[in-house]
């Protein structure tokens, strides 16, 4: 019996006439994890109180190392090694962790009942409630502020730090959270491989399988089993727990077990996974709200500089308009009365000259120098309406449009708004612009025999242009985004000007054929 | 939260708001003497304006005189009283254990010294004797000590045989109350407690911020401080005014200071707490209870034969009222007024000191009034009524806050 930490023959405890346990024998060795179980008043506790001196036995004889002991007081038991964690934890309120772990255990010098050395008391008790993932500030904390989580550690701690041979666990699962159970568990286990005997007291089968070498089962106070957990199921001990080999009676207590012990752990797990949750969320809402402010800074930005690069390129329209004037002017003034005065003086010479081939020769130059006044001139009308300075943007249109019908052979419409007045410069030369490269695109592409243009103000004070035609329409619905990549340089030309002026374009081709552009234009009310 | 509740920030500190909120903390935490103290200065006030001789040199010195006999009876009963039992014993230990070195003295010629120890080691004994009853017996300490209160006193009145007075001449017992220092030894003590005190109060710290527990703050640290030195230093400029430094107040502040020590600083002194907490809690975490109530006993019997001794000094004979009447009521009082919890694992040993003065100096400002001696008993009582009350209900106001 050398090798047995602890035997425990024929033991037995009656109260009055009641037995409570009875005739138990069992043996427990060193490093050994046994599990007890039983129904609720099978007798667990009695047999643990009867190990570790909280009650005498009635009968039967108790050996540690092979010699007899009987235990009149928890102390003696302690002495041997023998530790209990109770049940429910039964605490000082108005002490702190710290003293209440240390409580009995105390280490100081000129005896035990001399000096504390709380600094040394501190170490231990942190080291141990390391183990169980507790801050060591509890250490100060007052007993009667804690959870019933934190006194059942405290409870724990104080049995493990007390360097026991014998550690018994009555039931002192139930308050601690699922993580803290199983870093118990870890713990035990640790323990045993380091040759601690440890016994467990539990309803919860998940936790003996996973850590016990045996399980004890009582039932009504006996023995009715000692089982090496490696070959046993739970189902068979739930069997022996209730006495019963019924599946009718087993299966039902089997699941309640299970499912209470499974609901136990998912409820936690629920719980954690929550405030993760809660706490994920919150992050992802703070990070989505950065990504918003990110955007809406972004856009603020691209705002500014869309505003900017309209502005440049509403300048740099200016500024070729500007160009295109000048060059108008100065051919107009510049070189086409040059080339007039020099017609005049070949003429001169003409009248002059008495030979005939010269004459008919000066005749081909003057007529050719009018051909390039004349080239000249629509050259300048081109850069430059030559009306729209003095006689306004419905003129300048008109006989641009006579122009254009002379040169195709397409009949125009022309309806134009006689309430149009003037418009700021600026807006006229570019619905001029847009008017002319309309009708360019028309005689380019559409090959339309009727060709409607209509400029009128609407009730909005914008400036409606549309241009229709009955030519053979678009090939492909044109995308005003891709206007370039489709090559539709005349309409691109058309829309960016439609864009500098803030108005909006749309381009429609019926099926009959023929394309209608219209565009809207917010002008300003007119000048005059 | 209770270290919340106990060190705010301290932050700021003006304003009347900030003073009365410390004040009502400290009634309601460790510093549950306040309200004694301010007690204190209340009844001396009010003795002093109907009586201009109560705070005079001469008055005061005899009043501390007059409390050292019964304070050390009392300091005895605050460590039953701390393991949540009584001792109804000790008015009639102490007057066996006067009378048992009375005899041994003047009859059996037995020097003053070892007659005194003898006397101390038989109130020891006789502790003992009823602790074994108490705690292998499991019998409840009021019945016991109450059976031991009626059998001592029996025994004083045979020690003292037919002669029923014994007057003690020897010098040594004699000196043992009836010495008075002169003033420079005076201020020597004084100066000796005061310097122990910082250096224990300094070591006790640092041991405490080693251990990283919770520490007072050194504010609060140095005001007790500064209020106990000055105390100190008052007390002693007031005895030197009279007589002198009287041996009886030394020996009973000086009892004081040990048990407090033992009390607070040892391992047996936390276990005293302990069971009188929750004795079950004490059992299962290893302590032997049984041993320590067994010595506290002890302890106190031991305590109380030395009050005996002290008022036989004193009073220079042992008689058979030695010990008797209220002797006895007056200690327990003194021990709850001084805020001594009646349910054990609360209090401190310097209640005795506090509890005595308020009861010694109702009991000399009334007889400096010339009032008979029911009025006498009948405001003593109030008193006491008074001081549990306002401990009682302090307490459960702390335990909602803290709740």
């Amino acid at each position: 019996m050398t090798d047995s930490l602890l035997q425990v023959s024929n033991l037995s405890k009656h109260y009055g006439s009641v037995p409570a346990l009875e005739d138990v024998t069992f043996t427990l060795g060193a490093g050994e994890v046994l599990g007890v179980v039983g129904r609720r008043g099978a007798g667990k506790s009695t047999l643990l109180h009867l190990l570790t001196g909280f009650q005498a036995p009635s009968s039967g004889q108790i050996y540690v190392d092979g010699k007899p002991v009987q235990f009149d007081s928890p102390r003696q038991a302690q002495r041997l090694g023998i530790q209990l964690v109770h049940q429910k934890p039964d605490l000082i309120g108005q002490m702190d962790v710290l003293h209440h772990i240390a409580l009995g255990n105390e280490i100081g010098w000129l005896s035990r009942l001399g000096f504390p050395d709380w600094g040394e008391m501190a170490q231990r008790a942190q080291k141990v409630l390391a183990d169980f993932d507790v801050p060591p500030d509890l250490l100060n904390k007052k007993i009667s502020n804690l959870s019933d989580e934190q006194r059942q550690l405290v409870a724990v701690a104080s049995i493990l730090s007390r360097g026991e041979r014998l550690v018994m666990l009555d039931d002192s699962f139930s308050a601690l959270s699922y993580q803290r159970q199983q870093l118990l568990l870890e713990r035990l286990k640790s323990l045993a491989s380091q040759g601690v005997a440890v016994m467990i007291s539990s309803d919860n089968l998940k936790h003996l399988f996973a850590v016990t070498d045996r399980i004890l089962v009582l039932y009504e106070g006996r023995v009715i089993a000692d089982r090496h957990t490696v070959d046993s199921t739970p189902r068979e001990i739930v069997e022996l727990i209730v006495g019963s080999a019924h599946s009718d009676q087993v299966t039902p207590i089997m699941w309640a077990l299970e499912s209470y012990h499974i609901a136990q752990q998912q409820a936690e797990e629920l719980g954690r996974v929550q405030v993760a949750l809660r706490e994920d969320l919150a992050a992802q809402d703070s990070l989505n709200r950065q990504l918003v402010e990110r955007l809406r800074e972004q856009l603020v930005a691209l705002d500014q500089l869309n505003v900017a690069l309209q502005a440049t390129h509403r300048r740099l329209m200016t500024e070729r308009e500007q160009e295109r004037k000048y060059l108008a002017r100065e051919l107009h003034d510049q070189v086409i009365q040059d080339l007039l005065s020099f017609n005049y003086r070949l003429e001169e010479a003409e009248n002059r000259m008495t030979e005939p081939a010269f004459r008919d020769d000066l005749v081909a130059i003057r007529n050719g120098i009018r051909q390039v006044v004349g080239d000249l001139r629509d050259l300048c009308s081109d850069l430059r309406p030559p009306t729209i300075d003095s006689h306004g943007l419905a003129a300048a249109i008109r006989s641009h449009t006579q122009a254009w019908v002379e040169q195709t052979d397409s009949s125009l419409t022309l309806s134009i708004d006689s309430h149009l007045g003037r418009l700021p410069e600026a807006i006229e030369l570019s619905i001029f612009r847009i008017v002319q490269e309309g009708l360019s695109n028309i005689k380019r592409h559409a090959k339309a025999k009727r060709v409607t243009l209509l400029l009128e103000r609407t009730p909005t004070t914008s400036l409606l242009i549309r241009l229709s035609d009955d030519g053979q329409g678009l090939t492909q619905e044109p995308d005003l985004a891709a206007l370039s990549a489709q090559k539709h340089y005349g309409l691109l030309s058309i829309s960016e000007r439609v864009a500098l002026l803030g108005g909006v374009m749309r381009i429609d081709s019926p099926p009959g054929g023929g394309v209608i552009l219209q565009i809207e234009i917010p002008t300003p009310y007119p000048s005059a | 939260m209770s270290a919340m509740l106990n060190d705010p920030p301290l932050t700021s500190n003006t304003g009347s708001d900030n003073l009365i909120a410390r004040l009502r903390r400290r009634m309601q935490g460790e510093w549950g003497s306040l309200p004694v103290i301010l007690g204190l200065l209340c009844i001396w006030i009010i003795f002093q304006i109907a009586n201009p001789n109560f705070l005079t040199p001469l008055n005061l010195t005899n009043l501390l005189l007059q409390i050292t006999a019964v304070g050390t009876i009392s300091a005895g009963l605050i460590l039953v009283l701390l393991l949540g039992e009584v001792d109804l014993s000790a008015g009639a230990v102490s007057g066996l254990c006067a009378a048992i070195m009375a005899v041994l003295n003047v009859k059996n010629e037995v020097p003053g010294l070892i007659a005194v120890l003898i006397a101390l080691a038989a109130g020891f004994g006789i502790g003992l004797l009823q602790g074994v009853w108490i705690t292998q017996l499991r019998l409840p300490s009021f019945i016991v000590t109450l059976a031991g209160l009626l059998v001592w006193q029996g025994a004083l009145i045979y020690v003292l045989g037919t002669t029923g007075t014994v007057n003690l001449t020897d010098t040594f017992i004699l000196g043992l109350a009836g010495t008075f220092f002169p003033p420079l030894v005076g201020w020597g003590v004084g100066a000796v407690f005061i310097l122990i005190y910082i250096a224990w109060i300094g070591w006790a710290r640092q041991q405490q911020m080693m251990a990283s527990m919770t520490v007072e703050p050194l504010r609060e640290m140095i005001t007790r401080s500064t209020v106990l030195i000055v105390g100190v230093i008052a007390t002693i400029a007031l005895l030197n005014a009279n007589r002198g430094l009287p041996s009886a107040v030394i020996f009973f502040i000086g009892i004081i200071v040990i048990f407090d020590f033992i009390t607070k600083r040892t391992v047996f002194g936390s276990y005293i707490f302990s069971v009188g907490s929750n004795a079950e809690v004490a059992r299962r975490a290893g302590i032997d209870v049984g041993l320590i109530r067994l010595a506290t006993f002890g302890l106190a019997s031991m305590l109380a034969a030395m009050g005996g001794i002290l008022a036989a000094s004193r009073l220079l004979a042992v008689n058979q009222s030695s010990g008797s009447s209220d002797l006895l009521l007056n200690a327990v009082a003194a021990a709850v007024i001084g805020g001594t919890s009646f349910f054990g694992g609360r209090g401190t040993v310097w209640a005795a000191l506090l509890g005595m003065l308020v009861i010694g100096s109702i009991s000399n400002g009334l007889d400096l009034l010339a009032l008979a001696s029911p009025i006498k008993s009948i405001i003593t009582g109030g008193v006491l009524l008074l001081a549990v009350t306002v401990d009682v209900l302090a307490r459960r106001r702390h335990e909602t806050v803290e709740r």
